[in-house]
Order: structure tokens, then C-alpha cells, then sequence
């Protein structure tokens, strides 16, 4: 490891998180597992059961790519999920893992969730979203400890040998570990999402009591995963509020979004925060936030509009359109550059990162990405 | 760093996590009190 390389870029990224003005841009690459096997020529249909690929394609795009600092992407070992036969994640004919639509909460049991939400999971969801689970006892018992060897010896290996990497190119990764926000937590496998968007209109006091009572398990959860450290960032992609209407938003998802949050960084806690889909309508409610703790990342918006409202509680970045790698000239790429570091580098808290997580080769021109990237270095310094 | 670093369970330890198993209501009733690895194994089921 080059140690004075690392602790430039750190010390980079510490400046924009605390909305300072660094010596440049930092820059940021979303390349997921996926799309490094993709690249580095491996068929994702077997090369995603091996973890050897799965990091040797990772030093690979290292190799081919500049970084400052790196967002952790989970790897979703399909050994780990085909051992407890997961009804949740499940590996497609293209290799991709996907999430189906499935739910292991009925409508009917929010009460039950409410009084005891962890019993309600053990005893309720689990055995419903994972068929090993279901079986009768002791083999549910023998398929649950086998699901934790395998979970340990996959993904949490996967982690570890994350650092290697971190080492190697010198290079921090800057999260460590991934929570939902209450609502998404309920919403994605307990409830799904055609269940939630039922329950918040036939149910909405239940929703909020159900996030209410979920919201203690995910602080341990999150504050398990991650140490005090603005370089150890807990990863929370944000899902549903583009499909929410305000007012069920503001009754339903914020209070007790928000409080995690307010819990986590009274906890010495920074977090990293993916604002999935268009969250325009919601900025009045995000620079409540607290201050110059969080990484901001987003999809859509008018850049100038999130700058004025946010760019001095938060650290932001994305909003760089993918679509113009992958489609567009190299001209037409360091131009929309141009206008977007114009907008967001004065005053610093500014982190170049593309608007969307990056899943395949083909989402993007290597030349177009290198070239703006090269043009960032160049024209990106303060 | 090699994978000898890497923290894999042994069998001792999941011997120890099979005491908290869903047949035993403390482990529903009392989530606070139920050991970490078993905490986090269950809630990473959800993520």
C-alpha cells in the first residue's frame, strides 16, 4: 500500500463530507461484482458462485479504472442463497441475482409484528421467505446454521477479501455495512411492494407502528455494522418515497427515517445515503438531516436546485447522467462534466460519482468514462 | 491479507448460536438478550 496516496484521498474525502473545500474533486466508481465479472470476460451464470473471480475481476477494473475512494457493493454469493432455498434472491438466466416479488408478513399480522417484531421474524417471515426454514424441526435448525456457515464463509469472506484490494491500490473503502430505512425494511420482503402500497392506504396506523416498532432492531443492526469512523459510512439505499404520495411520505416514511438517522450519527455514525428514483418534492424534508454527516447520492433532479437547498448540510453527488457514457461522444461527456462541477464544486462538499449504479460492460464507453474521469483531474482542482 | 484472516465460524461457536434458535422463546421474546452474530445473521436475512 502506498500509504501517503492513501491518506490523500482520505483526506479528500473527509473534506467533502464535512462540506469543506478539498485539494480536488474526489472521484468515486459505482462498478458492482456484477459488473466486474461482466468485464473482466467471466459468464455471470457461474462465475458469480466464485469468489476467486469475483475479486480477481475486482482488481482487474481497479487496475483499468482511477478511484479515490470506493462505496462497497455486496456480493450476493448464490451458494449462500441456494442453501436455505431463498424465495428472495434468486439467481436469473442471465446470472444477475433478482429479487422477486414475494412477502413473508400477511396483512392481518401486523399486531403480532408490532408486539414483537423479531419473534413475528423468526417464527413468521423467515420460514416463509426461505423454504429450508420451513421445514420441520431439527432441520430447520440444521438448515439455519448451515445458511450461517455458508453466509459466513461467502459473503463475510467476501468482505474480508475486499481489504486486500483496499491495500493494494490503496484505495479506502469508505462504507461498511447496509440497513434500510423502517418503511423500505417493511416494505421490501416483509410486506412487498404491492403489499405496502395497499397497507399505507388501508392500514396507514399500522405502517407507522410497524416502522416504529422494526426501527430499534435496524439502529443494532447498523450500529453493529459499522464503527465510528466518517471512512466506515453505514450504506442506506432509500427505495419507496418516489411512490409514495407527500402525505403519506411525511407520515409514514420520514419520522422514523429521520430518527435513524439522528440515532446513528449521535452514535458517532456517518452515513452513506442513495436517494433512489427523483426525491425533488422531498427537499425541504432532507436538509433537516443531520449536518455534514452524510454522503448524498442522487439519481435525478436539477443539480442547481439540490446545491442551493442541500450543498451546505450535506456532501452531494451523482447526478452525472450514465446515459451519456454509454451513449453519448466524448465531447458530449466532458461537456455535460463541465457544467456539472460549475454547478456543484464551489464551496466543496461535492463527490464525483455517475447518477447509476453501474451492473454491466456494456452501461459504459470505457473511453468516455476514462476521459471524464482524466478531465476531473485536470479541470477538477481548487 | 489471506483468507486464514477471514473470520469463518467454527463449529464450537455454531454449537453456541443453536441454543437461541427460534424453538426457544427467549430468542423471540428478548431480542436485546440474544447474542450478536446470531442478531445480525437473522437481520442481514432482510436486507
Amino acid at each position: 500500500m502506498d500509504q501517503k496516496l492513501y491518506n490523500e484521498r482520505l483526506e479528500r474525502f473527509k473534506k467533502v463530507i464535512t462540506v469543506e473545500v478539498p485539494d480536488q474533486i474526489p472521484v468515486s466508481n459505482p462498478f458492482t461484482p456484477e459488473f466486474a465479472l461482466d468485464y473482466a470476460g467471466y459468464p455471470l451464470t457461474t462465475a458469480m458462485w466464485d469468489i476467486d473471480k469475483v475479486i480477481e475481476s475486482l482488481n482487474i477494473i481497479f487496475r483499468d479504472f482511477d478511484y479515490d475512494v470506493y462505496n462497497k457493493f455486496l456480493w450476493r454469493a448464490p451458494q449462500f442463497y441456494a442453501t436455505l432455498g431463498a424465495k428472495t434472491f434468486v439467481q436469473s438466466e442471465t446470472g444477475f441475482i433478482q429479487h422477486p416479488e414475494v412477502h413473508g408478513l400477511e396483512a392481518d399480522e401486523y399486531p403480532e409484528f408490532i408486539a414483537n417484531p423479531f419473534k413475528t421474524i423468526l417464527e413468521k417471515v423467515l420460514p416463509r421467505l426461505y423454504k429450508e426454514l420451513d421445514k420441520p424441526a431439527p432441520y430447520n435448525m440444521v438448515a439455519f446454521t448451515k445458511g450461517m456457515l455458508a453466509h459466513s464463509s461467502t459473503i463475510g469472506r467476501y468482505f474480508g477479501r475486499l481489504n486486500e484490494i483496499q491495500d493494494a491500490y490503496s484505495t479506502p473503502f469508505i462504507t461498511s455495512g447496509t440497513v434500510f430505512a423502517p418503511f423500505d425494511f417493511i416494505a421490501d420482503l416483509l410486506r412487498s411492494f404491492t403489499g405496502i402500497s395497499t397497507d399505507v392506504r388501508r392500514r396507514p396506523q399500522e405502517v407507522a407502528e410497524a416502522c416504529e416498532a422494526c426501527l430499534p432492531l435496524i439502529i443494532r443492526k447498523a450500529l453493529m455494522s459499522a464503527p465510528p469512523a466518517i471512512d466506515k459510512m453505514i450504506f442506506i439505499p432509500l427505495h419507496m418515497p418516489p411512490f409514495l404520495r407527500t402525505s403519506d411520505f411525511e407520515k409514514l416514511y420520514w419520522p422514523t427515517f429521520k430518527k435513524m438517522c439522528e440515532i446513528l450519527v449521535e452514535n458517532g455514525r456517518y452515513l452513506s445515503l442513495f436517494f433512489e428514483g427523483d426525491w425533488t418534492r422531498y427537499l425541504d424534508y432532507i436538509k433537516e438531516l443531520p449536518s455534514k454527516k452524510i454522503l448524498a447520492r442522487f439519481e435525478y433532479g436539477d443539480p442547481k436546485l439540490y446545491k442551493e437547498k442541500l450543498g451546505s448540510v450535506m456532501c452531494l453527488t451523482g447526478f452525472y447522467p450514465l446515459s451519456i457514457i454509454r451513449n453519448g461522444s466524448k465531447e458530449d461527456c466532458i461537456n455535460k462534466a463541465k457544467e456539472l462541477i460549475d454547478i456543484m464544486a464551489p464551496g466543496g462538499g461535492f463527490l464525483f460519482t455517475p447518477d447509476k449504479i453501474i451492473l454491466k460492460s456494456d452501461d459504459i464507453n470505457k473511453e468516455n468514462y476514462n476521459a471524464v474521469i482524466e478531465y476531473l483531474r485536470k479541470e477538477g482542482k481548487y | 491479507m489471506s483468507d486464514k484472516d477471514t473470520t469463518i465460524m467454527s463449529w464450537e461457536e455454531i454449537k453456541d448460536i443453536e441454543t437461541t434458535l427460534p424453538d426457544d422463546e427467549k430468542a423471540g421474546q428478548h431480542w436485546e438478550e440474544v447474542n450478536d452474530q446470531f442478531f445480525n445473521y437473522v437481520m442481514s436475512l432482510l436486507l
